[in-house]
């Protein structure tokens, strides 16, 4: 009889200016500020915008509110709602949000009226992205460019483009559901706002502006966007506070700032993280395409595409060719090199499909011909079959493990959280499974630790229990939008332009 | 004559009482000198695996009796009435304050923080603090409740030592015993010829055998009939399960499996159904019954769940649908061993059987009413049902056992978690409270 083991790791730090640390992202940058903060200069980050004339105006009102700070919500858990502090040099980014009178872009009411009133789908997104995309590009263009462009999607257009059953808080539809109910009870996908998002994101990523979607429902308290279809869900609009919060720490991210990084020990060997994952074309045949989502402990991230997805005759999971592998992972050391000056001592790539042998060849070579000695292959399954429960209401806590055995644990990423003192979530959680297929790291622990951190480095979001770490979150995202970047295009690499 | 008045002794005996308590559970305390004007000491926040502390501090007022009763005392509870002055010093304080009660005679402690009691109004102008005997006692248990103080009455965002108590999760894993011998016998039919040939001879068709190749696998003794008569005469032997069931083949571990699902399914075909669209057994409904229930007894107590049950309409007694427990076996190999993993899920069906045409939003809404401890108390169920007691007249070709409650020294004050919800979480899991256990 096996015996399982349970342990409980404690909420990793994150660093923020100064070398301050705090569990907490909210907390860690109203304290120190973000991680990349010099007193050298006073900086300000230039904000484009481009909407109707009153998504503009709603905006502008809205952001001018925010510079002065948002009030917590009036609640008994002051460390889950804190209030935003401001949008100024004294707030937590420690900069100033600025919108300039020559980057704000207005599309005129005829304009929005065509794409409003086009009868066929397909037209409607391709004008809607069209119009959005022309303003972007002529900000592009101008001698002091801004260096985000805000896109303040008008209610219309929000309508005309998707079919909505539930609603999405701004640049991140439908996050946290994806994450957490099974595919079964997942609600029906909006396509069609997926598709506006994911092309419009393709269409500018060639102008090197990372644009920021946002909804009115976020900056309009009186925003109402109907929904074609009737509406189960509980889901309630998040408070203005935490609005902001993840507003701002987007923009701050978008516009090349660093917010915060992971805690390294010193004595770790530098490591990269690399998901690796497959993502269908647009034709919408089963034809897959693979990409690789490359991080560090800075939080620079680094999307590339690679080659076709092959299927397993038995198990149906896609796989690369040994070839595939090999040229995806080199590249992606490259990258990294180009940025870092040499090549990381140890590669963790994590995937959620099982590594297929040829692929494992693939990926060995690269490693080898990068001179990396140490290397860990972290296969995560979509979903775990063992699950825990406590004797109560609330769920195990984040953190809690359970070793299976030698190649195998579970993780709870989301859960309880003893700093939140709730558990944060909708749904009974789902831990992680992480089944090691080579593991040359001896410490299981390490391999937890750094995978609890990796969950906090999502800068689309200032709440700190993310449910998947950075390396499989980003796959779903950079998917949605590498689908219509055009064969032999290489795609700009850098992350900010996907989130 | 200098003299110190009995009443000096007893409360010193309190102060000391209380300092060796508290230092027995990993917190440290300092009694206050000479100049106390209501406040007898200070103890520190400090985490007890790691030695931690963080300049978190709690001042500490102690009232000690010798013995005897408390004011109104009973068995549940009993109170103290405060003096106006002791009150505001105490309410003016930049460090929550906590109040002491401690009896010398049988050396019980009690606790509340003063700041969050008299954050009510009413409770601030009757000056009366009621203590609860089992929630306020001070022992380890109230670990968690000191930290909160400190984090509640500091300025968010202060990481208090985390919660450590010692609890037992269960997990959703049963160990799987089987057969060291699997029957194997040759066949010259395909899968759907060997399913015909079964209907045409018998009405009941076992499904715990899988076909592979030209050969029929199962547990049972397939020279009898009903396989008697599909598989070529004089083939059959049997081989060791084990070659099966410890192979890294990854093929070889999928048809193994696929031969314990099937022989799971022949075990419950009774009182459970297959539905193949969602891949799980779900409670079948009794002809023309409206519910079904099932009496089992539980992790702690004798109990019953309505395993099948159905939801009418307004306006109309017929019922609209109905819900049945199900779950999705996961067969999983750990180191070295088998193990069922269970993974509780519901089947909605209009009929008793069919899938409802609005499983799907069915499906959200239970999810999203569903807490920790309802879907614990749903694998409570399976796990009663699954793991049979001996029977002399079934020789089950499959046997599930526990596997123990896994300690982790972390867990989770549910109680005072609980309080700080804001109402609709409240009403949600009182709900999930009512719906589904």
């Amino acid at each position: 009889m096996s015996s399982f083991d349970l342990s409980h790791l404690p909420e990793p730090l994150l660093e923020f200016a100064a070398n301050g640390r705090h569990i907490d992202v909210r907390f860690g940058l109203t304290d120190y500020g973000p991680v990349d903060f010099s007193t050298e200069r006073t900086k300000e980050i230039r904000l484009g915008i481009v909407g109707s004339s009153q998504t503009i105006g709603k905006l502008g009102e809205w952001l001018r509110r925010c510079e002065a700070g948002i009030p917590a919500k009036n609640s008994r858990q002051p460390n889950l709602f804190p209030g935003f502090p401001g949008s100024t040099i004294l707030g937590p980014f420690r900069c100033s949000f600025e919108v300039g009178s020559r980057h704000v872009r207005t599309l005129s009411q005829s304009l929005v009226s065509r794409i409003v009133t086009e009868k066929d789908d397909d037209t409607a997104v391709s004008l809607a992205v069209e119009a959005f995309t022309n303003e972007v590009k002529d900000l592009a263009e101008q001698d002091q460019p801004p260096q985000v462009v805000i896109c303040a999607l008008p209610v219309e257009i929000i309508e005309r483009v998707s079919n909505m059953r539930s609603q999405p808080p701004d640049d991140d539809p439908e996050e946290v559901a994806v994450n957490e109910i099974e595919p079964e009870d997942a609600p029906a996908v909006d396509r069609e706002i997926e598709n506006f998002r994911g092309a419009l994101k393709a269409a500018t990523l060639a102008l090197r502006i990372p644009i920021q979607i946002v909804w009115p429902t976020t900056y309009d308290n009186d925003a109402v966007v109907r929904k074609k279809l009737a509406e189960l869900s509980t889901r309630k609009v998040q408070d203005e506070a935490t609005r902001a919060w993840n507003f701002f720490c987007a923009l701050y991210y978008k516009a090349g700032g660093t917010p915060w990084r992971m805690v390294r020990d010193q004595r770790e060997y530098s490591a990269t993280f690399m998901g690796v994952s497959f993502f269908e074309g647009l034709d919408g045949t089963s034809l897959q395409t693979s990409s690789a989502q490359l991080f560090d402990e800075r939080g620079e991230g680094l999307i590339l595409k690679g080659g076709p997805g092959l299927k397993d005759k038995t198990d149906r999971q896609p796989y690369l060719s040994a070839l595939d592998a090999f040229s995806l992972t080199r590249t992606a050391l490259q990258s990294y090199k180009k940025e870092h000056g040499n090549y990381p001592a140890r590669l963790v790539v994590h995937k959620t499909s099982r590594f297929h042998p040829e692929e494992r060849e693939g990926f060995q070579k690269a490693i080898e011909q990068s001179e990396i000695e140490i290397a860990d292959f972290i296969w995560m399954p979509r979903r775990s079959p063992v699950r825990l429960f406590r004797n109560g209401v609330y769920p195990p806590l984040r953190g809690t493990a359970m070793r299976l055995d030698d190649a195998q644990t579970i993780l709870y990423t989301r859960g309880s959280v003893d700093f939140f003192r709730t558990y944060p979530g909708l749904y009974v959680p789902n831990p992680l499974v992480l089944h090691a297929q080579r593991r040359d790291t001896p410490d299981w622990n390490l391999l937890l630790k750094e995978t609890l951190a990796l969950t906090k480095m999502n800068w689309n979001g200032t709440q700190f229990d993310g449910a998947l770490p950075i390396t499989l979150k980003a796959a779903r995202q950079v998917g949605d939008i590498l689908k219509y970047v055009p064969d032999g295009v290489t795609p700009d690499p850098r992350y900010r332009f996907y989130m | 004559m200098k003299k110190l008045s009995e009443q000096q002794i007893i409360g010193e005996r309190g102060v000391h009482l209380l300092g060796g308590r508290l230092l027995s559970v990993g917190l440290s305390f300092q009694p206050n000198g000479p100049l106390d004007a209501g406040i007898d000491g200070f103890l520190e926040l400090r985490d007890p695996q790691s030695g931690e502390v963080r300049a978190q501090w709690i001042t500490a007022q102690v009232k000690t009796q010798k013995e005897g009763r408390f004011t109104e005392e009973t068995d549940e509870s009993f109170s103290y009435l405060c003096r106006q002055e002791d009150l505001d010093y105490w309410l003016g304080s930049n460090v929550p304050v906590v109040l002491f009660v401690a009896r010398l005679s049988d050396e019980r402690i009690f606790w509340k923080a003063l700041h969050n009691w008299f954050a009510d109004a009413d409770h601030r102008r009757r000056r009366k603090v009621v203590f609860d005997k089992t929630k306020d006692a001070l022992n380890e248990t109230a670990l968690p409740g000191l930290a909160a103080t400190v984090a509640s009455f500091s300025a968010p965002g202060r990481v208090v030592p985390s919660t450590r108590i010692a609890e037992a999760l269960n997990s959703n894993l049963l160990k799987v015993s089987f057969p060291a011998k699997t029957h194997v016998a040759e066949t010259s039919l395909s899968y759907s010829e060997v399913r015909e040939a079964l209907v045409e001879r018998y009405q009941s068709v076992p499904v715990d055998w899988i076909l592979r190749g030209k050969r029929i696998y199962s547990f049972r003794d397939i020279s009898m009939p009903p396989f008697r008569d599909v598989i070529e005469e004089g083939s059959e032997e049997t081989v060791d399960t084990v070659e099966w069931s410890e192979s890294d083949g990854d093929d070889t571990r999928r048809l193994f499996v696929e031969l314990l699902n099937k022989t799971l399914s022949e075990m419950v075909r009774e009182p459970l159904a297959y539905w193949r669209g969602g891949r799980y057994l779900f409670w079948k409904l009794g002809r023309g019954k409206r519910s079904r229930g099932y009496s089992y007894r539980s992790f702690e107590k004798n109990t019953s769940r309505d395993v099948v049950k159905s939801y009418k309409r307004k306006d109309d007694d017929k019922p609209s649908y109905f819900r049945h427990d199900a779950f999705h076996a996961n067969f999983v190999r750990l180191a070295g061993e088998w193990y069922l993993a269970v993974e509780p899920t519901y089947h909605f069906t209009s009929d008793g059987y069919h899938e409802s045409r609005y499983a799907s939003e069915r499906m959200s809404g239970i999810k999203r009413l569903e807490t920790n401890q309802s879907v614990r108390g749903h694998m409570g169920m399976w796990t009663a049902f699954l793991v049979r007691q001996p029977d002399l007249l079934r020789d089950d070709p499959l046997v599930f056992t526990t596997v123990p409650a896994l300690g982790l020294a972390f867990g989770v004050p549910d109680d005072l978690w609980r309080e700080n919800e804001d109402e609709d979480e409240k009403t949600r899991m009182e709900k999930a409270q009512l719906e589904l256990l």
